[in-house]
């Protein structure tokens, strides 16, 4: 018994002070336990208050230093004057109302985000823009509109306040976990990893975008039954054009045509179908509940603007920025766009007419500077031939002055007019008669071994050819008259200004001389074209021969490039009229062409501003079937498709005159990264009759 | 679609570490930013970074100038500079990534480089090697920068068309050089056809041409 006694005194013993004590606060707390969690909660919810009141002082002035630092419009780059400060509207979007993105706190508490916090998340505030423009009309949650005038404006107080910043982009979903029938913890971790993996490549204005968020991750679903829990972004996106759509396999497929630019960040908030049913049944006991509250990530995202916003139209005489007035013309001016058409009656059976347009390249407009290209077109018509009608010769020109060089346009100029002037005067009916009329046999035998040799004369043939028919001379003697003039026009220039170098008037050309000869064929007559061709740009001619004999070629239509374009060592480089070396009898006639072609569906003179963009490289602009493609589907396709296209330049009831104004329109295309000057010039049959003739 | 190619090639060794290399961050955002508003440069440009420290990466591969995002650029604890790994880099770049002239494609315009170190090069034998073999090489302009006190402009000299000095390393000296950065690009990107070499905007006081 003493023994046990005295285990047991042993066990009483044991008892400590410190026990003793525990035991008593764990007894009183047990018997006060309501009191206590009273006074905790009551501690915990002022602490939290209190934090949150410090935190939403603190965001509130970066607020303010991040709005004076953004104050600067996006498009002029100038700051913008201080807003008037008007009570902003409640706008609410139920489903993602109570979010603030402010910071990257991935728990926020909305419950107690302040009235005035919680009216800027959604608003619909297209980014980019001076949101309190745009705000104060939007309808609330009750389909009102509050008007910004009816604000009382106490002018000492609201003056200098910055503008509420724009709520940025937010994606957000709801989403299931199980696994062997419970639910998943670990999953919102998953989905952060994912988030932090996404590459989200850069947008651009008014153009197609497209990411596919992937969220396939085996335990987890994304919930769309319910059209609150789908999927969905905030009205920042969907005004700038954004959509989004759940796909199979949890992937979120987030896509649209941007109308603004931004550069920052994109939220996801994502939460579990759990909470979200929570907040439903919370929302319909009546309480305002938002329906995301949890899980912050963001990732950067970038909309860039559109180059086309960026470029500038500029007069090139006009007033600088800092009022300053300019004048790029110099003693050289040149319209910024011209277009002409002109149909000509040629014999009683044939009449073709010739559009032609140009216009000033981005690049040149970007800074004020004058167009360098330049078309040019005249018609013999005092020939008269063995059947009695007009079948004179007829020439057509483009040039492309040289960007880098300063008076480039005038050197085009020169050099269009004078190759006209030159050959028109050389290729008289008497030249015409002894070279190719009185010797017919021999010029069919030219054009049937050139039909023969799908439109190429052999060698032999060739150079039989230009002995006899002198071209080569005639066309020489055209070139370097070109030459001539341009350099005269330098040295009269020199005089005033003593740098000036006949590089300064750098020029492509390229001109063709075309006439009908009813005796060819065995009287059915036939075409005949001579080119020349210095620096890059095209000219073709789209022989439809096949089609008007009823189709016994291989190739049902034939092109022939009417030359070879010139390309340096590097981008940009060409060569040009204006280089001396050129002006040699062999250069000239090594440039020659000689084409015969029955029936022709168009004949096209273009300069680099329509090649580059439409022809990825010099072989391509040599290339056939690449300018049939180009015909068919960019240029004719072009008129047809466009909303506000030209097809009425293929419309035989229409003006030549009118058809050019279409042309113009259709130069205005957009191509990234080819901003030159572009002119075109198109011979094309017609049964166009002028009203008054 | 021709390109203006340009390569930055950043020094990333342990004396760039703290304030000079959040200046070079901020210093690109502003370049990219203004960049972007140029229409040429957003037409055309593209852009590559090739950071060097003990050891050379090509942080970006060459990418245009609308796709772009920059990286996070760090700079280690203690690293040697090997400018001439990161030429060699350069190079093989060159090689592999610049699209030229054939008579099936147009080519991209000759590419731009930037160069920016704060000290000299480490790798004496491979530098000297690189600046032979880059004499070979087309480049519309490689402009070199030493920034700091520590910085020597003579290796620089050996390679570059202009090399500058940067006397201080705070973040508004270096905000000031990538902003003329985006000066000289804009400039470059504005008149890639012209064949002669331009005289390159006026540098800010900070930045000082070496002759």
């Amino acid at each position: 018994m003493n023994e046990q006694q005295s285990a047991e005194q042993t066990v009483e013993t044991g008892y400590s002070p410190l026990h003793q004590l525990l035991t008593g606060i764990s007894d009183w707390i047990i018997s006060h336990q309501t009191a206590l969690q009273i006074a905790c909660a009551v501690f915990i919810l002022s602490a939290v208050f209190t934090l949150l009141y410090i935190f939403h002082k603190f965001r509130r002035r970066v607020n303010d230093m991040e709005d004076t630092r953004t104050n600067i419009d996006p498009h002029t780059g100038k700051t913008r004057p201080a807003v008037k400060s008007v009570e902003m509207p409640k706008v609410s979007n139920p489903d993602l109302d109570g979010f603030d993105t402010g910071t990257d706190t991935p728990f926020k508490n909305n419950e107690v985000v302040p009235e005035e916090e919680a009216a800027k998340i959604d608003s619909p505030v297209p980014l980019g823009t001076d949101n309190t423009a745009a705000a104060p009309s939007q309808p609330d949650d009750c389909g009102s509109v509050k008007e910004s005038s009816s604000v009382p404006e106490p002018v000492e107080t609201v003056v200098n306040e910055p503008p509420p910043k724009p709520t940025p982009p937010i994606i957000a979903f709801t989403f299931q976990t199980e696994r062997d029938g419970k639910p998943v913890s670990f999953i919102t971790n998953e989905i952060k990893k994912r988030i932090a993996d996404f590459q989200i490549p850069n947008a651009t204005v008014d153009t197609d975008y497209e990411f596919i968020f992937d969220f396939s991750i085996d335990e987890l679903k994304i919930v769309s039954e319910q059209p609150e829990a789908q999927p969905k972004i905030n009205s920042t996106l969907t005004d700038n054009g954004f959509s989004v759509e759940l796909l199979e396999g949890n992937r979120i497929r987030f896509y649209g045509k941007p109308k603004m630019d931004y550069n920052g960040k994109i939220y996801f908030l994502h939460q579990t179908a759990e909470a979200f049913q929570e907040k439903q049944s919370k929302r319909a006991e009546g309480q305002s509940e938002p329906l995301y509250n949890n899980f912050q990530d963001s990732k950067p995202f970038i909309i860039n603007a559109h180059p086309k916003s960026l470029w500038k139209d500029l007069p090139c005489v006009g007033t600088d920025e800092n009022g300053n007035p300019y004048d790029n013309y110099g003693d050289y001016e040149n319209a910024d766009s011209v277009s002409s058409g002109e149909v000509v009656s040629y014999t009683s059976a044939k009449s073709f007419e010739v559009i032609a347009a140009s216009i000033r390249g981005r690049s040149h407009a970007h800074v004020g500077k004058p167009r360098d290209d330049a078309y040019y077109y005249e018609f013999d018509g005092r020939q008269q031939t063995a059947d009695g009608s007009n079948a004179g010769w007829n020439f057509i020109t483009v040039a492309d002055g040289a960007g880098s060089a300063k008076h480039s346009r005038k050197g085009s100029e020169i050099a269009t007019r004078t190759i006209v002037q030159t050959l028109r005067s050389a290729l008289t009916a008497e030249f015409t008669k002894v070279i190719f009329t009185d010797r017919m046999e021999q010029i069919q035998r030219w054009k049937n071994e050139f039909a023969d040799a799908d439109g190429k004369l052999a060698p032999e043939t060739e150079k039989e050819f230009v002995e006899k028919s002198q071209l080569d001379k005639v066309l020489y003697i055209a070139v370097r008259e070109a030459f001539v003039k341009i350099h005269n026009e330098a040295e009269e220039y020199k005089k005033k200004h003593p740098d000036t170098k006949i590089n300064d008037y750098n020029t492509t050309l390229l001109a063709a001389a075309f006439r009908w000869f009813p005796e060819l064929n065995d009287g059915k007559g036939g075409w005949f074209i001579v080119s020349y061709w210095v620096g890059d740009g095209g000219a073709t001619i789209l022989d439809d021969t096949a089609d008007a004999v009823g189709g016994s070629r291989k190739t049902p239509r034939k092109v022939f490039v009417l030359g070879e374009p010139d390309g340096g060592e590097f981008a940009g480089q060409t060569r040009f009229l204006t280089m001396k070396e050129e002006i040699t009898e062999e250069k000239v006639r090594k440039r020659l062409r000689f084409t015969f072609c029955d029936s022709f569906e168009a004949m096209l003179l273009v300069t680099d501003g329509i090649t580059d963009p439409f022809f990825p490289s010099e072989a391509a602009v040599v290339d056939e079937p690449r300018w049939l493609e180009f015909y068919e589907k960019k240029f004719k396709g072009g008129c047809y498709e466009e909303p506000d296209g030209c097809k009425e330049i293929f419309d035989d009831t229409i003006d030549p005159q009118k058809k050019s104004e279409a042309l113009l329109k259709w130069l205005k295309f957009w191509s990234k990264g080819n901003h030159d000057d572009r002119t075109v010039l198109i011979v094309r049959p017609t049964t166009f009759v002028k009203p008054n003739n | 679609m021709r390109r203006l190619p340009i390569y930055l090639l950043i020094d990333t060794s342990g004396s760039m570490r703290g304030e000079p290399i959040v200046a070079v961050r901020s210093g690109l955002q502003s370049l990219l930013a203004s960049l972007k508003q140029n229409p040429y440069a957003l037409e055309t440009v593209a852009l590559s970074i090739i950071t060097f420290d003990g050891e050379v990466k090509n942080l970006v591969p060459l990418t245009a100038l609308e796709d772009f995002q920059i990286p996070y650029i760090d700079a280690p604890e203690t690293g040697a500079t090997n400018l001439g790994e990161a030429l060699e880099m350069l190079l093989q770049k060159y090689d592999t990534e610049i699209v030229k002239t054939t008579p099936d494609r147009k080519g991209d315009w000759l590419p731009f480089t930037v160069v920016m170190t704060d000290g000299k090069p480490s790798d004496t034998l491979m530098f000297k090697n690189m600046c032979e073999k880059i004499k070979r090489y087309k480049f519309a302009r490689v402009v070199a920068c030493a920034a700091g006190p520590k910085a020597k402009t003579e290796p620089l000299q050996q390679f570059a068309d202009d090399v500058f000095t940067l006397d201080t390393m705070d973040s508004s000296t270096f905000s000031k050089f990538w902003q003329w950065v985006s000066t000289i690009v804009s400039q470059q990107s504005q008149n890639v056809d012209s064949t002669q070499k331009d005289e390159l905007p006026p540098p800010p006081e900070e930045i000082k041409l070496v002759l």
